[in-house]
């Protein structure tokens, strides 16, 4: 079943002489359950189609459906609601709120949603994160791998209908990153959470059940590395 | 040059960061705008006030006339006395160029040189006389069709003039002159008194002085303001002679600031029982004088004003280093990794500081000086309404800005004084900081808390949460929105309730004390009968009601000093009052026994004013009034006026000097309560003997409920009373054996015309012209009263005053709101990024703006009423009591505008700030 959609995305930045193209008539679709690498050299346009796949940045032109939906001809307003849902960002610098503890961060999309917090789902996502012994610390207090735990049980928390994260382990040590990746993956298999990654670490890449190459802001290779199954092709 | 690199980089962060800078240039410069117009304005007020006093009688301080040479030595020597210069009067001698029959003289004064500057002698031909034997005459001379020019030569012989009564039985009154003449009576008069031929009264003689000489005409002059228009003679000048040998006028200019004890006195003693003039115009207008009221203003609007604009600007700079610390943080750490030192670091405070102060200075003064100029002129119709003073004056003189070089050295000292304040603890902090905490941003110490609380917030609002959270953890910034937000509240609240105290002992220290203002307002004309002839009164009264042309007609009786009650009548409040003025005048404390065995114990008069039944029941409407008492009563009713003034000028102890001038307003004059009578006692002349005549107070009213009707300012009780009752007192008052030796009550009556022209007024204004008529004609002016017209003026300085430092408090609220804004914007984006709509951020930036409030509020309480009490103690302790009410007005005001000023800037600054590019936080 098709979770993700894009067609014909184009991304231009700038006008006249220093407009630039990140990216160029982009079309692919992804399933849902499906953990899909991205990757591709510096200024390739990797975070460029993330953050439009995610809603935080327009393409020029070109549809995204998350879903069904065409998530960029909806309305502002909506389109932060149908984030909070449905799409879960991870970002390689967190993006946590320094002034809220490790429950308040998590539970943050949750609570913008008006809704109250479902204790027993928090404890667990952060009994799966490794976070039981953090929970009142604020960001400030944890190490980088903690801090991007956080920053994935607050996407996954929702439930989203796809997970998105731009070089989750890009700030983080080896094997810390091994860490990161491994929850990541777990989430992918446990959950059928679909996942969209970015990373520049080719180990990390063939993981995935399939890989996307992009270069100049085109799709240069499409690989299935395993079937959906999780067996190696 | 070793600061040249912390410079540069401090330079380029200043222009980085435009905004911010454009508004700590602004708030310097509104602050050197501001001391400019304290400073140079009150200066430039002062003087031009003193110009226009000078115009009236010239620029001498004193005036002595019939000196000796002996007794002009003493003069000099009192060690205030700057410039002396001495005038003789030659008198009259005849001027057969006048084609004016009835000024056919010129009045000869001689002055010694420096006297036709400081009498405002204006060449308007030829020159100044430079020896003896030469004059300037009047241009007035010339404009009555006088064949005078430059160069003229006539003989002059002087002589003086003197009025001889010359009818048996006529006694001739010269009320101009204050001059009256019994039958045989000769008088000397002055060179004012106008030409008169022969009459059956009087004769005026010429008695010559023995003086000739040759005059030659060496200018014209203006007419002096001081020269009468009806006087017989033309003025003229001369040089003063050196030979002679005669008693002189002698006029003085004073060091002002060097009198200590009462100047007066000391030319009184030199003088004896010779005329002594002091130019009160120019005297009470200058600043430095002892006790006068313009100085009373002036001070005390200065330190306040300086006060408040030092606070404001103090506050605005520190908050805008402080706003800015932490991004300055980061470029000084960086600088300080590669070795700046913490002199260095403070240096960069300093230089963005003073570079900014630097251009700030000198437009502010210019900016000051301008503001000044258009605010004297918007001001001066305003200040020429004020009083008759300004109406001798020939046109309206021009503005001249005072900006002395003591002024220039005070405005830069003191700014520059009080941005290097603002900048100092700023400077301390960021010196103190190391490189380490500076590049990692470590520098809000909100964290600690947060760490530290207790309270999860996982079953409030999303909004709530973090608004909470934010204002917590950026504790430095949020402090900086409080800061600003409770100085523009304080500043309001001070400022606005302080100004109403001082306004209203200004207008209590002007208004003329033992007084009642009628303010009858659509009342055209009135009449009053002050004479005791009833009689007349009534005809006239009758034939007024008749009038065709007057449409309305109201009376009204008033008795000053008419009764007597008992002292009991008067309140606690009075007599403490009294109390501490008696100890003011015997320099003491005075006991309770002391203070009422000199006080003396018996009775007190009392006054009422009588009105028709219409306004009466009006007034009781308006006051404190039980109507049904009011109509059914066995005795008379009175409405009891509980406002009441004593001070050391309306209470004065017979051969005393009081301390210094003290004020008590009193809110209550009597304790009697409504139903209990008044135990009036009037004087018959009939008996001979104080008649009782009680009456029943119905009501209670004050100055405010009888707005529109008076205004009383008096020392002793007034009550209202219908005309019915009026009369009656007035009957007990009346001579009945001997009416033309009845004292009585004045009767007036208000008119209001049609604007059809019967001849009435004309017909009741010869009758008031006729000598012991007893009769008063007059308008009944909408203008305003002297001290309500000062008082309008400074209300006026005080909103423009307000206006601008309103500026400053809002400059730095925007600023500060606009700093936590930008700052947020990262969490905006990130808040963004999972999911949080536009709406939802804006409740969080009104939770915010809801903290700040509530927390703004809290420190205008604990700070603003302390203030408001003190600045209100300390006038009282040096001025004396006026009633003064809580100021929940204004703090309900000041707060309504911080509600506006704060959710107001928060949700405009979000507007303008939202569209953040979400890919910069994830490229952090």
């Amino acid at each position: 079943m098709e979770i993700l959609r894009c067609e014909n995305l184009s991304k231009i930045y700038g006008e006249g002489t220093i407009r630039t193209h990140a990216l160029r008539n982009l079309s692919f679709s992804v399933e849902k359950g499906e953990f899909v690498s991205i990757v591709g050299p510096s200024g390739s346009g990797k975070s460029t189609l993330l953050h439009i796949m995610g809603g935080v940045d327009k393409p020029t032109c070109g549809k995204v459906y998350i879903d069904g939906t065409d998530i960029h001809g909806l309305k502002e307003d909506k389109l932060a609601i149908f984030r909070r849902r449905q799409i879960g960002l991870i970002y390689q610098f967190y993006n946590l709120l320094p002034m809220l503890n490790v429950d308040e961060n998590i539970g943050l999309p949750h609570l913008l949603d008006g809704r109250k917090l479902d204790r027993e789902r928090l404890n667990t996502i952060v009994d799966e994160m490794g976070l039981s012994d953090r929970r009142r610390h604020l960001p400030g207090q944890l190490s980088g791998g903690q801090q991007q735990r956080v920053s994935i049980a607050r996407a996954l928390y929702n439930r989203p209908a796809i997970l998105l994260a731009d070089e989750p382990t890009g700030n983080l040590d080896r094997s810390t990153g091994a860490e990161i990746v491994r929850l990541l993956k777990e989430a992918n298999r446990t959950w059928k959470q679909t996942l969209l990654l970015i990373t520049h670490d080719e180990n990390i890449a063939l993981q995935a059940d399939r890989m996307l190459c992009i270069e100049d802001g085109e799709i240069t290779r499409d690989e299935r590395i395993r079937s959906l199954g999780g067996d190696v092709l | 040059m070793r600061n040249a690199v912390v410079y540069k980089v401090t330079w380029k962060h200043m222009k980085m960061n435009k905004r911010r800078t454009c508004i700590t240039f602004l708030g310097i410069f509104l602050m050197v705008l501001l001391l400019t117009c304290v400073f140079s304005g009150r200066e430039t007020a002062v003087n031009y006030l003193q110009n226009v006093g000078s115009q009236v009688k010239g620029k001498w301080h004193v005036s002595m006339y019939n000196m000796t040479e002996n007794e002009l030595k003493k003069i000099e020597e009192l060690g205030y006395v700057k410039e002396t210069g001495r005038s003789v009067d030659y008198g009259f001698t005849r001027f057969s160029a006048s084609e004016n029959p009835e000024r056919p003289y010129l009045f000869v004064k001689s002055y010694e040189a420096p006297l036709f500057d400081w009498m405002n002698i204006t060449l308007k031909e030829g020159r100044l006389p430079e020896k003896k034997g030469e004059i300037v005459i009047s241009q007035k001379a010339i404009e009555e069709g006088a064949k005078v020019s430059v160069g003229d030569t006539f003989e002059a012989e002087y002589f003086e003039r003197t009025v001889t009564g010359i009818q048996e039985g006529v006694t001739s009154i010269f009320p101009f002159s204050s001059l009256k003449l019994e039958y045989g009576e000769t008088k000397k008069v002055s060179q004012e008194f106008p030409f008169y031929e022969e009459n059956n009264s009087f004769r005026v003689d010429k008695s010559y002085t023995g003086k000739r000489e040759e005059l030659t005409v060496a200018g014209i002059i203006e007419s002096p303001v001081f020269e009468q228009e009806g006087a017989a003679g033309y003025m003229a000048f001369t040089c003063y002679d050196e030979k002679w040998d005669g008693s002189v006028n002698v006029m003085g200019i004073m060091d002002l600031k060097s009198v200590k004890g009462d100047l007066y006195e000391d030319f009184r003693k030199i003088a004896g029982d010779r005329e002594v003039e002091l130019n009160n115009y120019v005297l009470s207008f200058s600043g430095d004088s002892s006790d006068s009221v313009v100085n009373f203003i002036t001070q005390v609007m200065t330190v306040f004003f300086l006060a408040v604009i030092v606070t404001a600007a103090i506050i605005l700079i520190y908050n805008v280093f402080n706003i800015s610390f932490e991004e300055r943080s980061r470029y000084l750490g960086m600088l300080c990794s590669v070795g700046a030192t913490g002199r260095q670091k403070r240096s960069s405070v300093y230089f963005e500081a003073f570079s900014l102060f630097l251009p700030a200075l000198p437009l502010g003064i210019l900016a000051g000086l301008l503001m000044i100029f258009l605010g004297m002129h918007l001001l001066l119709p305003f200040i020429y309404s004020l009083t008759s003073v300004w109406a001798v004056l020939p046109e309206r003189l021009p503005v001249h800005l005072v900006i002395s070089w003591k002024i220039l050295l005070f405005i830069t000292i003191g700014s520059g004084l009080t941005v290097f304040l603002s900048a100092l603890l700023p400077a301390v902090k960021i010196s103190r900081i190391g490189p380490v905490e500076c590049i990692r941003g470590n520098l809000e110490k909100g964290g600690e808390a947060l760490r530290r609380r207790k309270k999860n917030y996982l079953n409030t609002s999303a909004e709530k949460m973090l608004a909470d959270n934010s204002l917590k953890y950026q504790r430095r910034k949020t402090r900086g929105m409080v800061r600003a937000a409770a100085l523009f509240m304080i500043i309001l609240t001070v400022v606005l309730s302080s100004g109403q105290l001082v306004t209203k002992l200004i207008y209590y220290r002007m208004v003329d004390t033992n007084t009642i203002n009628i303010e009858h307002d659509g009342w055209d004309y009135f009449v009053t009968e002050y004479g005791g002839n009833l009689e007349k009164y009534r005809e006239m009264k009758k034939e007024i009601m008749s009038d065709t042309g007057v449409k309305k007609v109201c009376e009204e009786y008033t008795g000053m000093f008419i009764g007597n009650i008992p002292k009991k009548v008067l309140s606690r409040e009075y007599q403490k009052a009294l109390h501490r003025v008696y100890n003011l005048y015997y320099h003491r404390e005075l006991s309770e026994e002391e203070f009422r065995e000199m006080s003396g114990e018996g009775t007190a008069v009392m006054n009422f004013i009588a009105v028709d039944e219409e306004i009466f029941e009006e007034i009781a409407e308006a006051s404190d009034t039980d109507i049904e008492l009011l109509k059914d009563t066995d005795i008379p009713p009175a409405i009891v006026v509980q406002s009441g003034e004593v001070s050391t000028e309306n209470w004065r102890v017979y051969g005393m000097e009081a301390e210094k001038y003290e004020f008590y307003e009193i809110g209550q004059m009597t304790d009697l309560k409504k139903g209990e009578s008044i135990p009036l006692t009037v004087y018959s002349p009939d008996e001979d003997r104080q008649v009782e005549f009680p009456l029943c107070i119905a009501g209670y009213a004050d100055n405010e409920q009888l707005e529109g009707y008076f205004s009383f300012h008096s020392e002793t009780l007034w009550v209202i009373i219908s005309l019915e009752t009026g009369s009656q007192i007035e009957e007990i008052m009346r001579n009945h054996g001997n009416p033309e030796d009845s004292y009585g009550l004045e009767h007036t009556l208000y008119l209001h015309m049609n604007g059809k022209d019967t001849g009435l007024l004309s017909k009741l204004g010869m009758l008031a012209e006729e000598e012991n008529s007893g009769l008063i004609l007059g308008e009944v002016k909408a203008s305003e009263t002297l001290p309500k017209a000062i008082n309008s003026i400074i209300l006026i300085l005080l909103i423009c005053f307000i206006l601008l430092t309103s500026i400053i408090c809002l400059l730095n609220l925007y600023n500060s709101i606009h700093g936590w804004i930008v700052e947020q914007k990262v969490y905006f984006a990130m808040l963004v990024s999972v999911g949080m709509t536009q709406r939802q951020i804006r409740r969080m930036l009104l939770y915010e703006a809801g903290y700040i409030l509530a927390r703004s509020c809290i420190w205008t309480v604990f700070i603003g009423t302390p203030l408001i009490l003190g600045v209100k103690k300390c006038l009282i302790n040096r001025f004396g009591y006026v009633q003064a009410d809580f100021p929940w007005g204004i703090y309900l005001m000041a707060a309504v505008l911080d509600v506006i000023a704060i959710f107001g800037f928060m949700l405009y600054h979000y507007t303008r700030e939202k569209n953040y590019d979400l890919r910069t936080v994830f490229m952090v």
